[in-house]
């Protein structure tokens, strides 16, 4: 275990210096043609001024100095979490996206725990009772649900679920009643929808995911053996071949998270949800590029870490699998 | 007798089950409505005869993306002509069917960058805007400057031109009547001469008649959006975004992979090592997330359209065709007819193209038809957020209308008919890589 973990942790580096040269080139692009409009939207000074505050700004932003001076400072701003402050709003970047960070996990963790606390016993029924017609038409059900895009689903769930257009039995959007005092039942109310919308794909991806893995148990030789010792197909199925899917299912949770990042944009911008996605939006827009910096670096670190989890986890899980 | 080849084999697994064929055929139709959009849905006539001459207005507005489309069909069509020949007459039919696609496709371009620039923006039956003028000389500014003006534009439309004809035998200006009299026969006769095509609709005109149920009108079948544009026009022409977005990415994430991942297979070592870790950067920067931001960083004028999007999303996708490449080749380099052919001293380039790449081009076909699906989905999602939209709304755009109109609900169409058409086609994609895969995988399991 000890050797997987050096070995797998030599390999981040390169990777990580990868990403922070990537955003780096990216967000450093993005400043040099940056103009005075930009920085001041509808201003009318003089142009002594102007270039003086340009000069400020590059000063401040080290467009001035070389490359590989600017890079080096960026990264050991950056490790100490240092990002400037936010060209739209002033305020410190992390400040910004500390904000979006909460209504974002709000969404994002119930709709992995009901994906997978739903997913995986229906994946265990589909694969315990395989082959009956109702089950088939289901499983061809769920494989249609794969094409069938988050944002459709959203949308359809605002008009028909939260306007007059059908039944209005949940809020339009937000993530609280506007004026009413913090309320845990509001808040789940308002939660209802986009958790809904965001989990539905996840859904159907464990779901079939965990039928597939375990119809490959109930055709290996040690289920054959099992059977031929008198084991129930449901403890072979739910028990054994179950310990067996659990290594590619935790993989699946370090996976997902580069999807959930993009749906959240999608939840967030239907349900107008303050999170991550929103901001991703606003600074997009705005060409906001600090903001943009830190949140693809944080984005791209966590889906780094999500792997390195998965990997740890699918080695724990299973530690006869080969390193690859 | 025909020769069981394993390309028969596995063609015939794959059309034994009837839904992945329907699925093929509905895709192969979808390609035909994106390269044939704008002879199933525009407002200009295919053909008719002007003053005695036989003019084509369709034809002349093309643009360079309707001619790259109609090419790649045309190139289809040549390449699998030429395989088919070559094949009767032994000679190979890929390199034949290659010459035939690029040769076809290569003209189509030709005829695209030296036509698009010259290509007819003018518009026919085009009432609206001419109704307006007329409304404002009825309320009184008869002079004869903007009568000549209204004359020299109500050349486009019959009926506006038909009701200043009437407007001036009222006012009597017999040289004027005379000049618009002939120029309404010399309409008349052309429209009753003018063939057009299936939905005379343009996708990006609007007509302001508000957001039209299906039904509703005639003219509309499927009714229009917010901004009286006919959606069933517009559907067909968002099938040509979704479908080159998807080619482009399709295109450049296969060609990536292959090349990236037959060298990680093949070489192993630190040239392996390498390609693994641009295979992790990649996968750390989530696709639809980076679309949304990279905006920030494409120039306004660059960001219409299909194109960027295309791309951006081939160069994000590349890791998955890429891994099974590595891994199909790093597995088959190893193998019994693989090592005779490099102990015979065959020169590496042939030993891959003909030992190597044929049998690992399989997997990457499954992979590529299910990673269409994924493309198509992103792509509806970020047209539904605005991005890489050009005049013709793309799919998911007409949603996000749906969503944002001030009637929500009394839409109804805008909201189901685009959200079915996204549907269908990421469905189909991925009947065909389901049907591929068991095709080309023997059952060794239980099936469900």
């Amino acid at each position: 275990m000890a050797r997987f973990l050096t070995r797998r942790l030599l390999q981040i580096p390169p990777v990580l210096l990868g990403i922070l040269l990537l955003v780096f080139f990216l967000i450093d692009a993005g400043l040099h043609d940056l103009s005075p409009k930009d920085l001041q939207p509808g201003t009318s000074l003089s142009r002594e001024e102007i270039a003086r505050r340009l000069d400020a700004f590059r000063t401040a932003h080290r467009l001035n100095d070389p490359f590989p001076v600017r890079f080096g400072a960026w990264v050991s701003d950056a490790v100490r979490l240092d990002f400037g402050a936010s060209l739209r709003e002033g305020r410190p970047v992390t400040e910004v996206i500390g904000g979006g960070l909460g209504p974002t996990l709000l969404v994002q963790i119930p709709a992995l725990l009901l994906a997978y606390l739903m997913g995986v016993p229906l994946g265990v029924f589909l694969a315990l009772r395989a082959g009956r017609p109702l089950v088939r038409a289901l499983n061809g059900f769920l494989f249609f649900l794969f094409a069938v895009p988050t944002f459709w689903v959203a949308t359809l769930m605002v008009i028909y679920l939260a306007t007059d257009a059908g039944w209005p039995l949940f809020p339009l959007e937000g993530l609280a009643s506007r004026g009413a005092p913090p309320d845990l039942l509001d808040r789940a109310w308002h939660l209802v929808l986009p958790v809904t919308a965001l989990s539905l794909p996840l859904l159907v991806w464990i779901s079939r995911l965990t039928r597939d893995l375990l119809l490959d148990v109930r055709a290996s030789a040690w289920a054959r053996t099992l059977r031929a010792a008198g084991f129930s197909e449901a403890r072979i199925v739910g028990r054994y071949g179950l310990r067996e899917a659990l290594g590619p299912l935790a993989i699946q949770l370090g996976v997902l998270i580069p999807g959930l990042v993009g749906g959240s944009i999608i939840v967030e911008r239907i349900f107008n949800l303050p999170g991550l996605g929103q901001v991703l939006w606003n600074a997009t827009f705005a060409r906001d590029f600090p903001v943009l910096q830190a949140l693809v670096l944080a984005t791209a670190v966590a889906t780094l870490g999500g792997f390195l989890l998965a990997d740890t986890l699918g080695r724990l899980s299973n530690p006869r699998r080969a390193d690859s | 007798m025909k020769r069981a080849t394993p390309g028969r084999r596995t063609w015939e697994a794959f059309s034994s089950k009837a839904s992945t064929v329907a699925a093929l055929a509905g895709l192969m139709t979808l390609v035909m409505v994106a390269a044939f959009a704008p002879f199933l849905a525009e407002d200009k006539p295919i053909t008719m005869v002007e003053s005695g001459r036989r003019v084509w207005p369709l034809i002349r507005s093309l643009g360079a993306l309707d001619i790259v489309w109609l090419g790649v069909v045309f190139a289809a069509f040549a390449g699998w002509g030429l395989a088919r020949g070559a094949r009767r007459r032994g000679r190979s039919p890929l390199r034949w069917a290659a010459v035939g696609v690029v040769g076809v496709l290569g003209v189509a371009c030709a005829i695209a960058i030296v036509h698009a620039p010259h290509h007819e923006r003018r518009r026919y039956g085009e009432e609206r805007h001419l109704r307006g003028e007329l409304a404002a000389w009825d309320a009184g500014r008869a002079d004869p400057a903007s009568l000549e003006a209204l004359l020299e534009t109500s050349t486009e439309s019959l009926q506006v031109s038909l009701e200043v004809e009437a407007r001036l035998a009222a006012l009597d200006n017999t040289g004027l009547l005379k000049k618009l009299a002939r120029q309404n026969r010399e309409r008349l006769e052309a429209l009753e001469s003018a063939v057009w095509p299936l939905l005379p609709q343009a996708p990006d005109r609007p007509t302001f008649s508000g957001v039209l149920k299906p039904g509703e009108s005639p003219r509309h079948p499927l009714g229009t959006d917010a901004l009286g544009r006919d959606l069933l026009a517009v559907l067909i022409h968002g099938a040509r975004r979704a479908l080159t977005v998807t080619l482009l990415a399709l295109g450049l994430s296969g060609f990536m992979g292959l090349l990236l991942g037959t060298l990680a297979g093949w070489c192993g070592g630190a040239v392996d090592w390498i390609v693994q870790r641009l295979f992790e950067l990649t996968l750390c920067l989530p696709a639809l997330f980076m679309l949304v931001a990279l905006t920030a960083w494409i120039p306004a004028d660059w960001r219409e359209g299909a194109l960027p999007v295309g791309l951006f999303l081939g160069l994000l996708l590349w890791t998955e065709p890429g891994r099974l490449m590595r891994g199909e080749v790093g597995r088959l380099k190893d193998e019994d007819q693989v090592l005779a052919a490099r102990a015979l001293g065959l020169p590496t380039r042939q030993v891959l193209t003909r030992h190597v790449l044929p049998d690992a081009m399989t997997p990457l076909l499954v992979s590529l038809s299910f990673a269409a699906a994924t493309v198509l989905l992103v792509d509806a999602a970020l047209s539904f957020l605005g991005l890489g939209e050009s005049t013709v709304p793309g799919w998911g755009r007409i949603l996000y209308e749906a969503r944002s109109s001030a009637n929500l609900g009394e839409a109804w169409h805008l909201a189901i008919f685009p959200g079915v058409a996204v549907c269908l086609t990421a469905y189909a994609f991925n009947l065909v890589g389901e049907g591929l895969r068991e095709a080309l995988r023997p059952a060794t399991r239980v099936t469900g």
